[in-house]
């Protein structure tokens, strides 16, 4: 301010100059002050161009504006209030989500140089291949790309696994690693100890080692500055400790986990030797870039060693991908719509917002156009206002956006500790830079239109204060127009949410096709001969309250992720290729009759049948005879294995909830097996009570072998736990629905009120002529009518993409949305039907209640 | 109420005047308007004003340099203004480019043919 002080000195002197000059000339004392101002020019203008043409001149004037803006909103501090929540809920939400699908999606898993770490994604198809693509090398695989690759520095090969710490209850995640694994994923000092050394993957079983993780160390040893050298037992085998890994070490295990060497697995996987069977898949590969190379290059090296590995098996082809490591790019566009389809629905939630608040400042803009009408006609610039009005939007999203800052960092924390501690959720400069625009968006789209409302003032009119309802129609469309896109938006929002919670009520009402409360599901270890588990079948069948009792090698149901491609089964003539893929179950005699499972046609299997002897699903057998009769026909397994049809049973719905199962076979377990990698599983029918059951079965097991402990659980529970998934992600879209609706009644509730309030010299006119109560309500009501059922009938078409979308998106999960369900629609438009009704009508009830003479005075 | 005969400065040529102006030594801003307005016959019209943001606008890019001085004559502060070496290479680049402007105009209004 000092240069202002300045310049009004510089000026009095040019005044007091030019004055005494013109007494000189004989003017008298007032003449001459005159005459002096006169040939100056108006000061004030003078001033204010000094001051625009300061290179600080755009600052101060922000900050000029910045004051009045909060100066205007202390004023209404409600609506101030008001604004800011809602854009809070719609810039916090998207941007927390919006965090969590960044950690998930788009970051690789490792925190140094992820520029050089590459993820080995390939793409297997023929007769051999293996099914699981997440664990898609084996140990010869991994030799061989690390002896042959020349773009890559090194390979590291992973697989998880679960493993209780000396037989007790909690089973962390477990990571079978190389040894080289921790340099991969740049971790070069362990918080304590050592890490793993290059020979210790030398020979397979030798070195019995473990690492542990911070957190596991403090919570399970209270953090015993002694544990480097003790020993921990997995399984039946005692490993050493040799080290502690620091606090969210990225390494795929975040929180509670272990690491040993991925050459100690046949303690940990019951038994199987995988390093001898060489081409069993089990392993994932990571690895990082040499310097001067890039991952197109590595991919075509990679490419051609697989290639080569290719020519064992005829008709295997391997398509190589390396990735960077995120999610998205391992994805490979498989779940896409998944992305898009979270952050359309959020996108909604913000864009309603954001008419809210639009709406909300509308009102305001009209009201204010008098002070605007002022400041025009002391000579303040357009631009210069509008910049000024734009400005007070700004502070409104700006206080909006810190708060979402906090809502993104809280809601990512939230979603870290929902699910497997795996990912890295934490804002980065990505999710601020998302938060900034998004913020910076909401703050244009929501100020602008009403910023141009103020400034669309009749000079004349306004400062007569004569601004009335007259010529509000082209600004009433504009109103229109932002509820109809608010009913709209809200039914995309409501009707997925509807989805959704139809979907979720479907799973628990739905009767899957076998009995699942009242059975018991026991894993076993598959390390003990056969004759063990025979004897625990039958020591449990004598147990009372046990009614029934089988032995199945898979654990059966919700074993797969939907879309389970299977083994191929033909009929005799039909050539290769041309048969149906059938899920494969391999069950004991008694496993129908253990879980309730009906046998339509013809009978189920018994122990003494031969190995030939099948149960076939009515899927399969309409999808292989197309409804002639299968009993005691012949069909051909995989290698072509004969197989003669014995029964069929009911489909079931296990796979996918409320979806029946695809084609599946039923065959006689083989009672020599032990089961497969994972081991068996034992199952039990009962009448009674479940917890005490469960815990029976486990001192029964446990007293016949001390080293087994297993976890029986009801096939209800496990169903529940997937189903609880699902319901946490129905639970989020269900209060983006509620949130949305919140949002289109505020916004529809704003601009009745303010509506109404507008019409008031109206309305009072026309009750002075007689209009009933009844009517007025009517006309208020009519007047906005309109609008929703447009909205109604564009956001059906939108829905309609919407929902095709979330098809598309959930055919990868076991969750099925029924789309072709009318309740859902129904339902959902006559709640949004309702509600807009409701939000008018207090406003048409305060029209109608009002009197006319005050309402003819209010203007 | 204007007179007829009075012209509106050019635009940017204030600038050049002011500049023109403090080559004779330096001046306060009533000193610089009664020169302009003098020297022109009071043909061109300065609102006195006008000349405050360019001189502000000329301090800045350091052609002129404005100081308090205590006025000779009369025992009254001014703020004095004078011409920089800068100002001085910038009046000369003005000048000749005015004196090109003018000739050129000077040729197209008034041909040789008809002079």
């Amino acid at each position: 301010m000092n240069q202002d002080d300045d310049l009004q000195r510089e000026i009095r002197s040019h005044l007091e100059s030019e004055t005494s000059e013109n007494l000189d000339a004989g003017m008298g004392p007032r003449e001459a002050h005159l005459a002096a101002r006169h040939a100056f020019g108006n000061v004030g203008s003078i001033r204010e161009r000094v001051r625009e043409a300061r290179p600080t001149y755009w600052i101060e004037t922000f900050i000029h504006d910045v004051r009045y803006g909060l100066r205007a909103l202390l004023r209404t501090p409600v609506l101030a209030i008001a604004v800011i929540l809602t854009l809070s809920l719609g810039i916090g939400l998207n941007a927390g989500i919006f965090s969590v699908l960044n950690g998930v999606m788009f970051r690789p898993r490792v925190q140094s140089d992820p520029a050089t770490f590459v993820h080995l994604a390939p793409e297997v198809s023929g007769p051999e291949a293996p099914r699981d693509s997440s664990f898609p090398f084996s140990v010869s695989d991994y030799q061989a790309y690390l002896t042959g690759t020349h773009t890559l520095t090194t390979l590291a090969a992973w697989a998880p696994a679960h493993a209780p710490i000396d037989h007790s209850a909690d089973t962390p995640i477990l990571m079978l690693v190389t040894c080289n694994f921790f340099a991969v994923y740049g971790l070069d000092q362990p918080k304590m100890g050592r890490l793993f050394r290059e020979e210790e993957c030398a020979t397979p079983g030798s070195a019995p080692v473990v690492l542990l993780s911070e957190e596991l160390w403090r919570s399970k040893y209270a953090g015993d500055p002694q544990m480097i050298g003790t020993t921990i037992k997995l399984r039946r085998q005692a490993f050493t400790v040799i080290g502690i890994i620091p606090d969210r070490f990225p390494g795929r295990v975040r929180g509670p986990g272990i690491w040993i060497p991925y050459t100690m697995e046949a303690a940990i996987l019951n038994g199987n030797d995988l390093f001898s069977k060489s081409d069993i898949v089990w392993l994932t590969i990571d690895g990082r870039l040499r310097p001067d190379q890039t991952r197109a290059a590595a991919q075509t090296e990679l490419s051609g060693i697989a290639r080569q590995r290719d020519r064992r098996w005829p008709g295997l082809k391997t398509t190589m991908f390396v990735t960077d490591g995120s999610m998205a790019a391992e994805l490979r566009g498989k779940l896409w719509f998944f992305g898009p389809l979270v952050m359309g629905a959020l996108t909604l939630i913000l864009l309603l917002a954001c008419t809210n608040v639009t709406m909300l400042l509308l009102s305001r803009a009209v009201a204010r156009r008098q002070e605007i009408a002022v400041r025009l006609s002391l000579g303040a610039g357009r631009g210069r206002l509008m910049r000024m009005l734009l400005t007070e939007s700004l502070i409104l999203a700006s206080v909006a956006g810190a708060i979402s800052a906090w809502a993104a960092y809280s809601l990512s924390q939230y979603f870290e500790r929902q699910f497997e501690p795996v990912w890295n959720l934490k804002p980065d400069w990505v999710v601020f830079a998302y938060l900034a625009t998004v913020t910076l968006l909401a703050a244009c789209m929501a100020g602008l239109t009403p910023s141009i409302e103020s400034m669309r003032v009749d000079l004349s009119e306004s400062l007569k204060g004569e601004e009335g309802s007259a010529g509000a129609g082209r600004r009433g469309g504009m109103r229109s127009f932002l509820v109809g896109a608010q009913v709209a938006m809200s039914l995309v929002l409501l009707t997925g949410a509807g989805l959704f919670v139809h979907a979720q009520t479907t799973i628990f009402s739905e009767d899957p096709g076998f009995e699942t409360k009242q059975v018991l599901l026991v894993p076993l270890d598959a390390t003990k001969p056969a004759s063990f588990y025979q004897r625990v079948a039958d020591e449990v069948r004598s147990m009372p309250g046990v009614q029934a009792v089988t032995l199945g090698d898979p654990p059966p149901m919700f074993g797969a992720e939907g879309g389970v491609v299977g083994d191929e089964l033909r009929l005799p003539g039909q050539g290769k290729g041309s048969g149906v893929r059938a899920s494969t179950m391999a069950v004991g005699g008694n496993f129908f009759d253990t879980l309730r499972i009906p046998i339509l046609h013809g009978r189920a299997l018994r122990d003494s049948d031969a190995p030939g002897s099948v149960v076939i699903s009515q899927a399969l057998a309409a999808a292989l005879w197309h409804g002639r009769d299968p009993l005691g026909q012949r069909l051909l397994g995989p290698n072509d294995v004969p197989l003669e049809v014995a029964g069929i049973a009911r489909d079931t719905k296990s796979d996918r909830f409320g979806e029946i199962d695809g084609p599946r076979l039923y065959r006689l377990r083989d009672p020599q097996s032990r089961g497969g990698v994972l081991g068996g599983v034992l199952m039990l029918r009962f009448a009674g009570d479940a917890v005490a059951t469960e815990k029976a079965i486990r001192n029964l097991i446990h007293g016949m072998d001390r080293e087994l402990l297993p976890v029986p659980r009801t096939l209800e529970s496990m169903r529940e736990e997937i189903a609880s998934v699902f319901w946490r992600l129905a639970r989020m879209v269900l209060s983006l629905g509620v949130i949305a609706i919140l949002l289109a009644v505020i916004g529809i509730y704003g601009v009745m009120a303010f509506m109404v309030s507008r019409r008031m010299r109206e309305i009072g006119i026309r009750m002075a002529l007689g209009a009933t109560k009844a009517t007025i309500i009517r006309t208020v009501l009519a007047s906005g009518i309109r609008p929703i059922l447009i909205g109604l009938g564009v956001g059906s078409v939108l829905t309609a993409v919407g929902v095709i979308g979330l098809v598309q998106a959930l055919r990868e999960t076991p969750m099925a949305v029924d789309a072709a369900d009318p309740i859902v629609y129904l339902a959902v438009a006559a709640l949004l039907v309702g509600v807009a009704l409701g939000a008018m009508f207090g406003p048409a009830l305060r029209a109608a209640r009002a009197d006319p003479v005050s309402a003819l005075r209010h203007s | 109420m204007a007179n007829e005969d009075k012209l509106d400065l050019v635009q940017g040529t204030l600038d050049m005047l002011i500049l023109r102006t403090l080559r004779f030594g330096p001046a306060h801003g009533h000193q610089i308007a009664k020169h302009i307005q003098r020297t022109t016959d009071d043909v061109l019209q300065v609102e006195h004003g006008s000349l405050y943001p360019a001189l502000q606008r000329l301090a800045r890019k350091g052609w002129i340099s404005g100081k308090w001085e205590l006025a000779k004559d009369r025992n009254r502060e001014f703020k004095y203004y004078r011409l920089t070496a800068a100002g001085r290479k910038r009046l000369t680049v003005e000048e000749s480019k005015w004196k090109r402007l003018a000739t050129a105009i000077a040729q197209v209004m008034w041909p040789a043919a008809e002079n």
